[in-house]
């Protein structure tokens, strides 16, 4: 007997959006929410730029709760909480030990880290730094394994928790497990996504380092371009978005609404470099290739892929190579956007964001654009969906990720069972 | 038909030894690593007493192009991968694309990498940020790394996790090989040993203060302070019984007997620094990993047990060995060799794991060093290495963030 | 600001083995006259040697600089700016 996942919460900290409602709003409306960094005073550095949350934890965390987390494991936390009471979903003890979490992180608490950092050791002055003047909390933000601890916590689940930190696919990742988690009988529920606030000097300062990120410092709404031709990097975003994943029969048994499902992933690493990609996208086809077979899904069926469009030179032309490759002649009719050209890209969480926007686009028949696409770069040919959010039927939807250390995922989303 | 995992190749970089051989030799005759830190000067500090790897530089054994882009952390790894390549006698390019992937635990990341690079940005500018600080600490440097060097296009995976992440990151790459894949690099390394990395974790009060090795980590014991952290870890070479069995292999004189195999894991989540509370999480946890196993509690030989060396945390191990075992459990050996050269986070998993697969092979259950009097119930393997017939053993870790995890290795009958 | 003296072989031999970790040296620089990839330097490799060259130097290389494809084409750009800068 196969199990299946479904898709029976979905829960959102956006930047410019905070809850599933204002994030479709935005979404659908494409509008962009990067704007110039006001988290530190980014004097100074190369890129000024970031899309970033205006999260008050108070409307929905303790104070408690709120001193104890980090930013990032905040807006994960608070996701969850929201994709919980979506599900309707209440864990009790049996349920508790069924129930998973598996959450993805890139940096984890970096931000936090970094500032205490800057304290203990005098503004870098010293190596072997004053261990006294550290939190002594911090042992909680050293690692981001608490992330999805915390969020377990939270709900009450007591299964399998896991925080994955495949770098950029680690929100695919984190959903791709669960599904397994579910299909290989582990759990009944998994609590699944990513969680991210990356925007901090020294993940700046990095990203400067290797020239990845845009510097059209003077035009931050414009910034985060895919597939545009003038498109010089990627914007740094930050946020959380959690799926409840559910066994289909135990949504169905206790009269949960099934908005879809998750029925393939698959990753690969391409084996080439820790950034830089091939013209070709052989592995990341090969990750589409797999999950559309796991989820049984012909590559002519796929209505709409939310691509992983950083906005960078090189993946962007990598990406249409891939897709091309995988969707053969149908890559040209069918629909592709970005969602980073309004969200930024936000690391360990941004995969688990652009699942939630699937979600929200199958529920509405809508596929969200991809803002800044005003001049065609002639190596991304597809149809991208400029600007404006377009109306489509869509049934089966692919959503892909590329990230450092060469991972390449693929998740696909099918309709739940009692949708006609 | 079912897709079953074994366990072909051991790499381990430790501060007992290098190499698996020299490893298990030192576990057998129970040698004693730990000593001062030295990495840096430990002087004033609340932890004086680790576990480092002090006669290898892994950094020796790699590039240099690839060491000024790695952490410590990366390069054990690296290493540690080379060499369970070796003993898996298996070279990636033999076998198709796309059917060998990798995965790797971590708890700490590229600490010391990054702790150089933000005192740059701190005291110098952005400017003096390094293009290899983006891909040199980040969590998933050791997979991407491995990949890279040997090919990998398989699934690539990265789990961040302490003790616990360790034994979650084999079951994660068995189930890989459920799914299809041919073989799989498994495991965790780590190098946490940087001071601000260490300021990070006196908080919570486990790290032992002891000033002397001989009574720093003493688990199951009236005497335990906490445990000692360690540097180092193992990688592992996994792949499908029946595909490696059919793999043409140059020379099979090394293959061991009989194969183990990766049978069952369970993991629950029972809160951060909830001690207590672990029992139950830890016997739920074995339970779910003894049925994925198709095992009985009997079946159990020896156990290598997370011993924390926290009292709290070890009476609650007591309780959920018991718990599962009962009266049973006074005739099953349980042991922690790592009371010898310390908790390397999500290493130490990939270690014991190692050791019990050895311990199937051999029939040697290899001691608890340091470990004097009181043992909470259990039979503690202490002094000699204990012989053993066992098929099957039994290996937990729990993490410092809640997790409780259980994985069970069996012997394949020839 | 401007840096007094031409950048030498030695100094960008040094460089590179330093922040690329390519072993490498000025006489080989100089009869060899490798690229890049042939030093086994990749684009992060280069990036971080035009960084270090900045610092020593004392002046910005720009983009140019980040695209070299030999040691030979880096000097050639370096010594340029060096010169219009004097």
């Amino acid at each position: 007997m196969t199990r299946r996942a479904t898709v029976t919460g979905v829960g959102v900290v956006a930047p410019g959006a905070t809850g599933t409602k204002a994030f479709w709003d935005m979404l659908s409306s494409g509008r962009t929410a990067t704007r110039g960094i006001t988290l530190f005073d980014p004097a100074g550095f190369r890129s000024r730029i970031a899309a970033e949350c205006d999260f008050d934890p108070g409307t929905v965390l303790t104070p408690e709760q709120t001193s104890r987390m980090d930013r990032y494991v905040q807006f994960g936390v608070a996701a969850a909480q929201e994709a919980l009471a979506e599900a309707g979903l209440g864990v009790d003890e049996e349920l508790s030990w069924r129930t998973a979490v598996s959450m993805g992180s890139a940096v984890g608490g970096t931000t936090q880290l970094e500032a205490e950092y800057v304290e203990a050791s005098a503004g870098g002055a010293a190596w072997t730094i004053d261990h006294r003047k550290v939190s002594r909390d911090l042992f909680r933000v050293f690692s981001p394994a608490p992330l999805a601890g915390e969020v377990a916590e939270s709900v009450g689940a007591r299964g399998a928790v896991h925080t994955v930190s495949t770098g950029c696919t680690s929100g695919l990742d984190a959903i791709g497990y669960g599904l397994r988690l579910i299909e290989e009988g582990k759990a009944d529920v998994v609590i699944a996504g990513g969680a991210e606030s990356p925007v901090s000097p020294i993940t700046v300062a990095c990203f400067d380092a290797i020239r990845a990120t845009s510097t059209r410092n003077d035009d931050p709404v414009h910034a985060s371009r895919p597939f545009d031709l003038t498109r010089d990097g990627f914007v740094l975003g930050e946020g959380a978005a959690v799926l409840v994943l559910e066994e289909a029969g135990h949504a169905r048994r206790r009269g949960a609404r099934a908005r879809c499902r998750v029925s393939g992933f698959a990753t690969r690493g391409n084996a080439y470099h820790m950034t830089g990609l091939t013209r070709e996208g052989l592995e990341m086809a090969e990750a589409i290739d797999q999950a559309l077979w796991h989820a049984r899904v012909d590559p002519s069926d796929v209505d709409y892929v939310n691509a992983h469009g950083s906005g960078t030179q090189q993946n962007d032309r990598h990406e249409t190579a891939a897709v091309k490759r995988a969707l053969g002649a149908h890559a040209h009719d069918t629909l592709v956007s970005s969602i980073k050209s309004m969200v930024g890209h936000s690391l360990g969480a941004i995969g688990a964001i652009e699942l939630a926007a699937c979600v929200l686009a199958m529920d509405h028949s809508v596929v969200p654009p991809t803002a800044n696409l005003e001049v065609p770069d002639p190596d991304c040919d597809l149809d991208y969906v400029p600007v404006r959010a377009r109306e489509a039927r869509l049934r089966n939807i692919l959503s892909v990720g590329s990230g450092f250390g060469g991972f390449q995922s693929a998740v696909v989303l099918t309709p739940g069972e009692h949708t006609p | 038909m079912t897709r079953r995992t074994v366990i072909t190749g051991m790499g381990v970089i430790a501060p007992s030894g290098t190499g698996v051989d020299a490893f298990w030799r030192s576990a057998l005759e129970g040698r004693r690593s730990l000593g001062r830190l030295s990495r840096y000067p430990c002087d004033g500090y609340p932890l004086t007493v680790a576990g480092e790897v002090r006669d290898y530089d892994p950094a020796d054994d790699i590039d240099s192009r690839i060491t000024v882009q790695t952490d410590r952390f990366t390069q054990f790894a690296l290493a540690a991968a080379d060499f369970a390549l070796k003993d898996a006698e298996l070279r990636p390019d033999e076998l198709p694309a796309y059917s060998f992937g990798a995965v790797t635990a971590s708890a700490a990341g590229g600490v010391e990498f990054g702790q150089r690079e933000i005192e740059r940005l701190w005291s110098r500018g952005p400017a003096h940020v390094g293009p290899y600080q983006s891909i040199a600490w980040f969590y998933a440097a050791s997979t991407g790394q491995l990949s890279i060097r040997h090919g990998l296009k398989g699934p690539c995976g990265v789990l961040v996790a302490d003790e616990s992440g360790g034994l979650d990151a084999i079951a994660h790459a068995a189930r890989d090989i459920r799914y299809g894949t041919t073989a799989m690099l498994v495991g965790g390394a780590e190098a946490p040993f940087a001071p601000f990395s260490m300021a990070c974790q006196y908080g919570h009060g486990l790290l032992s203060s002891a000033q002397e090795p001989d009574h720093a980590y003493l688990p199951f014991s009236t005497g335990a302070r906490g445990f000692v952290p360690a540097e180092g870890g193992a990688m592992l070479v996994l792949e499908e019984l029946e595909e490696q069995e059919a793999r043409p292999v140059t020379s099979r004189t090394t293959t061991a007997r009989p194969q183990v195999s990766v049978a069952g894991h369970g993991t629950t989540h029972t809160g951060a620094l909830r001690h207590e509370e672990s029992a139950e999480g830890l016997t739920k946890a074995i339970l779910a990993a003894l049925d994925e196993a198709e095992c009985a509690p009997g079946d159990i030989g020896v156990v290598f047990a997370d011993g924390l060396g926290v009292p709290v945390a070890d009476r609650a191990e007591a309780a959920a060995l018991r718990e599962v075992f009962g009266s049973a459990l006074d005739s099953v050996p349980v042991t922690v060799p790592k009371t010898g050269y310390g908790r390397a986070y999500a290493g130490a998993a990939a270690l014991d794991v190692t050791l019990a697969a050895l311990t199937l092979r051999h029939g040697l259950v290899p001691p608890t060093p340091y470990a004097d009097g009181t043992h909470l119930g259990v039979d503690l393997v202490t002094g000699a290495p204990r012989s053993t017939s066992a098929g099957a053993a039994l290996v937990l870790a729990r993490g410092l963030s809640g997790g409780n995890s259980a994985l069970v290795l069996r012997t394949v009958p020839a | 600001m401007s840096a007094s003296t031409a950048l030498s072989h030695e100094t960008l031999a040094e460089v590179i083995s330093r922040c690329a970790g390519a072993t490498t040296d000025a006489a080989t620089l100089r009869t060899a006259r490798p690229t890049f990839a042939e030093l086994g330097v990749d684009s992060l490799g280069l990036l971080g040697i035009v960084a270090e060259l900045e610092q020593v130097l004392g002046i910005p290389l720009g983009a140019d600089a980040e695209q070299s494809t030999s040691p030979d084409e880096l000097l050639g750009t370096a010594n340029a700016l060096l010169r219009s800068a004097a």
